[in-house]
């Protein structure tokens, strides 16, 4: 070979010659042939050399390169920066770990002819957050907290309620307590935090010494349709982080836990967080890395707990920031808000999303925040009038009505949800003017003012009153509520 | 204290299959597996409850 590989061309041996030496053919032939052999791997400059390898151009640039013609032409800077021009692309990047065509179209949408874009990442420039499709957060179901805005209370409007032992508060928020009488809920709007117009507040209603086993908590189970892509129980379970606005009494550090809704309640994973000014709202930012072990609802069940705890024993509290194999709903060391008569606990814009870390707060159209309640609870009544209310206004507005043509006949009321419930809800019936649960208000003869209904059959999308008593003509009229509740 | 009852199909004889009475606030609790107040009642009888008898409407 005329050169050593790195382009260095060497004459051969025998070079060069010194004084004295003879030139023969065996010496001159040799020389020449080896010269003649490095001219013919060398590039001609009228390009009639075909190159036989990559071009090494060790970093330094073609320059004055012509236009391109044909598809296996060189580019020039000037030719890709006017096709980039040209597809409307300006000011912005795209990147990707595959971007098929080699060309991004120019034609108008509603054309025939366009072209695809395929990358991993596609960042336009727009704005500081770029959009990872099939991945992170997605504009739609961002947050799976329904009612985190504390808007809708369909049960006890703005009432402040001493809750039953497992009772639900505002619409999709329950109270677990282990005894009545130690707290109150209800729906506020005094002074809420930049943003919100509605939180729900707590007050303890005593100064309670909690238990190893007593619990006092605010919970969410988050429905397992609405959970399924979280990839829970898998080695792609996904991180989520959990925001919310709270306020207190109280200062230090709280707690509490998401947990596995189904049996055996585990895994559980506890979180602390701390309120350092009294009485003063804070925005908390939880982020929770996917649990890749147990079984999680991923249909109509809840697949998992969300808690806030308000005075959890030590038997239910955890060492916060693992999944732990224990069934637990708060974390080791929190405050108990019980634990102060007369303390105060807020909480609203809780959101739970995908990725990890808090974004905006996802506000949803009140009906479709109402729609999405509507699956696990459903009045008759007014939004404004509270379930086994008296008011006879109130009370009858909406009311559903039957009319009995004569003794003994069989009626039937059949009446459909505003939208399909989670599965066959529980339904209780009142009479309008009186509250009194499983009745109804009479107006007619040969009967007292209320009459009990007979059987009511429900399905998710509705139900059927049957079988009325019998012995009386006129109307009836009543008001249901429905229960699908998780 | 939550207390159930059956109660009668239209025939008035037969004991309805598909709906428990919750008492005292009359609600009617679809026999449902996936519903929670039905799940709250199996677990009353697991504990050794029984539900009243069905009465006549």
């Amino acid at each position: 070979m005329s050169r050593n590989g790195s382009g260095t061309y060497t004459l051969p041996a025998g070079n060069p010659v010194v004084t004295g030496t003879t030139i023969t053919s065996s010496w001159a032939n040799t020389t020449m042939q080896n010269i003649a052999d490095g001219l013919t791997q060398s590039v001609a400059s009228d390009g009639q050399t075909p190159m036989s390898g990559a071009l090494n151009m060790a970093t330094n640039k073609i320059t004055a390169l012509g236009t391109p013609t044909v598809s296996t032409d060189a580019a020039t800077k000037a030719y890709v920066d006017l096709t980039q021009t040209a597809s409307g692309i300006t000011g912005g990047t795209i990147t990707g770990a595959t971007l098929t065509n080699d060309t991004i179209d120019s034609t108008p949408i509603g054309s025939t002819t366009r072209s695809t874009v395929k990358a991993t990442t596609l960042d336009l420039g727009l704005s500081t957050q770029s959009v990872a499709i099939g991945q992170g957060n997605a504009s739609i179901m961002k947050n799976r907290i329904i009612n985190g805005a504390m808007v809708i209370s369909q049960r006890y409007g703005t009432t402040a309620t001493a809750n039953t032992i497992n009772d639900y508060t505002l619409d999709r928020f329950a109270v677990y307590q282990t005894t009545t009488g130690k707290l109150i809920t209800q729906q506020l709007s005094s002074s809420p935090p930049v943003g919100f117009t509605n939180y729900l507040g707590i007050t303890s209603q005593s100064a309670f010494s909690i238990g190893s086993g007593d619990y006092y908590v605010i919970s969410q189970i988050v429905e397992g349709y609405n959970a399924a892509d979280l990839g829970w129980g898998t080695a792609n379970a996904k991180t989520v982080t959990l925001s919310f606005w709270v306020q207190s009494s109280l200062t230090g550090t709280f707690g509490g836990c998401i947990r596995n809704n189904s049996s055996p309640y585990y895994p559980s994973y506890p979180f602390t967080y701390s309120i350092s000014v009294a009485n003063t709202w804070t925005q908390i930012s939880v982020t929770i890395a996917g649990p890749t072990t147990g079984t999680w609802n991923t249909t109509n069940g809840g697949a998992f707990n969300v808690y806030f705890g308000l005075g959890v024993g030590s038997t239910l509290s955890g060492t916060a920031g693992s999944w732990q194999n224990t069934n637990l709903l708060g974390a080791t060391g929190a405050t108990s808000v019980v634990g102060t008569s007369g303390a105060t606990f807020y909480i609203t814009g809780v959101q739970l999303e995908v990725g990890s870390s808090a974004t905006g707060f996802e506000y949803r159209q009140v009906t479709q925040e109402l729609s999405l309640c509507q699956r696990y609870f459903y009045k008759t009544y007014n939004q404004s009038v509270v379930p086994a209310s008296n008011s006879a206004a109130g009370g009858q507005a909406g009311a559903l009505m039957l009319y009995i043509p004569a003794t003994g006949n069989t009626v039937r009321n059949t009446m459909f949800f505003k939208t399909t419930m989670r599965t066959t809800p529980t339904i209780t019936t009142y009479n309008p003017e009186t509250g009194t649960a499983g009745y109804a208000a009479y107006e007619g003869s040969g009967a007292s003012n209320q009459v009990a209904l007979g059987t009511t059959y429900g399905s998710d999308n509705g139900s059927l009153v049957y079988g009325l008593s019998a012995g009386f003509t006129g109307s009836l009229y009543w008001q249901t509520t429905a229960s699908a509740e998780l | 204290m939550i207390n159930y009852q059956y109660i009668y199909g239209l025939d008035g004889v037969t004991v309805n299959q598909t709906v428990i009475k919750r008492l005292p606030d009359n609600a009617m609790i679809p026999v449902d597996p996936d519903n929670t107040d039905y799940q709250a009642y199996l677990a009353w009888v697991a504990q050794g409850n029984e539900p009243l008898p069905a009465e006549a409407v």
